[in-house]
């Protein structure tokens, strides 16, 4: 069932873009990874344009943080003030390399960087998530696993730092450089169409000691804001959100996470980790793979004036 | 359903061209297609489009479907330490997207090939008047071979060879089929008849391919109106995120 792209100009298989998003909402819902990293090389793997794919995600990035955040909202696991310093850094950020993404895609070398950083990021999280859910299926948990319990309202290596603040609700007193940071490395994963949810919440509990149940509240609604945003510029700077792809994507991945969530009490946790990791892993080896060997054909034609 | 079609078509093939001959008897050559809208909507796969029409003189028939210039960027890959990466491009304008020539047998058979390249009956012909930005140097020195290459893979450059029917030696017609990544805009479809390797006649003819329905609106609010698209689109995606988790917990929270 062929389905036409207005944005990407070209037909895809319903159903496969449908399964993708399914997939995305079934892997979220069961591992709590946002999945927008493996969505955007999905989509390139099908032949949609990489901008088009990184222009589309944060559409779906946005409504599935949209469906976590009201909940985390109504629970009080949201610090407003912390997640104001984050979306400075994040939006921030996200403004330069939207207005780089439209350079570097004139330029022809806009491929080349998106297959780069997927490589990097989709390797260190495939790897680490490797590394761990290995750990856990052999019985062999780090000493921490779950979040560091920290009552003590200073931050410690980094109270050196300008701009000490007092967030109340994340219990945590520190350097308003620390979130700002954070955010504009998170801007620039979203702007590639990643999220960066799944560096946002390991960084705000293991490095800035954050609760976990208020990193998650913070990361959604940091997912939600900054998702937005590039979304709303992708359409208005580079025309690269196409809304029958996002449409199927965010319907797929909305009854996926459902399903995951039903499934989340019967499938054990570690194992599906590993197969998430083993996902990651076979997608950045893919790309890779696609960088070292000669190619079949060494030239590509782009740019049709439509 | 295809033959059915190509009679239904041939039908009025014959019933147009008894009128067209009546009214342009001194053309010598006529053609017409039996639609000459090709409409783009979210469905569309690809289309067949029929042409018919008749000739004063028996001998072959070439058709030339071309679509609106555009300007492509060709690039090509070089080694970078151990990856492959893009090393160069070549801006190519003044090419049409879509370049279909049909005939009844093999071109080479029909003409030689100086009276094929002047009337642009070959792709080499096509891109001999292509504007190309800057010297092709550097692995684009035969960037012609590659440019035909690649469109001949999208399907957008094609030489349907016997794509075109005869029918008692003054009937013609061709049923060839448009893929489903096309470039839009007013179409030309040149039909040359050829007696003895010699052009005896030639007409003209348009074919328009247009997005139509949602997608030409999706197609004309995402690039006219891209920020109010964008911020309209993206609330819509949050509203559908949060009301679709929603319903399908409440059906959950019912059914457990």
């Amino acid at each position: 069932m062929e389905i036409f792209l207005p944005i990407a100009h070209m037909d895809v298989n319903l159903l496969l873009v449908l399964a993708f998003g399914v997939s995305i909402g079934f892997l979220s819902a069961l591992t709590g990874v946002g999945g927008g990293f493996l969505l955007t090389p999905l989509l390139m793997i099908i032949g949609v344009p990489p901008l088009v794919a990184v222009g589309t995600t944060p559409a779906l990035i946005a409504g599935s943080a949209a469906a976590g955040s009201h909940s985390h909202w109504q629970l009080g696991n949201m610090d407003m003030r912390f997640g104001l310093a984050l979306l400075l850094g994040s939006w921030s950020t996200a403004v330069g390399a939207i207005y780089a993404t439209r350079v570097l895609e004139r330029s022809g070398h806009f491929e080349t960087i998106v297959v780069f950083a997927y490589i990097t990021i989709l390797g260190t999280v495939g790897t680490i998530t490797f590394v761990e859910s290995m750990r856990a299926v052999f019985g062999r948990r780090a000493a921490a696993t779950g979040a560091p319990v920290e009552t003590s309202p200073r931050a410690g290596p980094l109270g050196w730092l300008p701009g000490q603040i007092e967030f109340p609700v994340a219990q945590r007193r520190m350097s308003v450089v620390l979130p700002l940071l954070l955010g504009g490395f998170v801007g620039v994963l979203n702007s590639l169409g990643m999220g960066g949810g799944f560096v946002a919440v390991p960084a705000m509990i293991y490095l800035l000691r954050v609760p976990t149940k208020v990193a998650i509240g913070t990361s959604l609604l940091l997912m939600l804001a900054t998702s937005t945003v590039v979304s709303v510029m992708q359409a208005g700077i580079n025309h690269a959100l196409d809304p029958i792809l996002a449409l199927t994507l965010i319907v797929g991945s909305a009854l996926g996470a459902q399903w995951g969530a039903r499934m989340s009490s019967i499938l054990p946790g570690e194992k599906l980790r590993l197969l998430l990791a083993l996902i990651l892993l076979a997608v950045a080896i893919k790309f890779l793979v696609g960088l070292l060997t000669t190619p079949a054909e060494l030239f590509g034609l782009t740019g049709a004036a439509q | 359903m295809r033959t059915l079609r190509r009679a239904l078509g041939w039908a009025l093939a014959i019933l147009c061209c008894a009128w067209l001959a009546g009214a342009r008897a001194d053309s010598g050559l006529l053609s017409d297609l039996q639609s000459s809208h090709v409409k783009i909507t979210t469905g569309f796969t690809g289309q067949h489009v029929f042409v018919f029409g008749s000739t004063t003189t028996p001998g072959d028939i070439v058709i030339r479907v071309t679509s609106p210039d555009e300007t492509e960027v060709l690039s090509r890959k070089g080694r970078v330490g151990p990856f492959w990466l893009k090393r160069g491009k070549l801006s190519i304008g003044h090419v049409p997207g879509l370049v279909y020539l049909l005939s009844n047998r093999p071109l080479n058979e029909i003409a030689d090939r100086a009276t094929l390249t002047r009337y642009g009956l070959t792709f080499q012909a096509t891109l001999a008047t292509a504007q190309v930005g800057g010297a092709p140097a550097n692995g684009f020195e035969d960037w012609q071979a590659a440019f035909e290459r690649l469109k001949r893979g999208q399907r957008l450059f094609r030489k349907i060879e016997r794509g075109v029917r005869l029918e008692g030696g003054r009937l013609f017609s061709a049923d060839f089929p448009l893929p489903a990544k096309l470039p839009v805009g007013l179409y030309r479809l040149d039909v040359y008849a050829f007696r003895n390797g010699v052009l005896s006649a030639r007409h003209e003819g348009t074919l328009r391919v247009d997005e139509v329905g949602v997608e030409r609106w999706l197609s004309w609010v995402t690039q006219q109106h891209a920020w109010a698209f964008g911020m309209l689109f993206t609330l819509l995606s949050v509203a559908l995120g949060v009301s679709l988790s929603m319903v399908l917990r409440r059906g959950r929270a019912r059914r457990s």
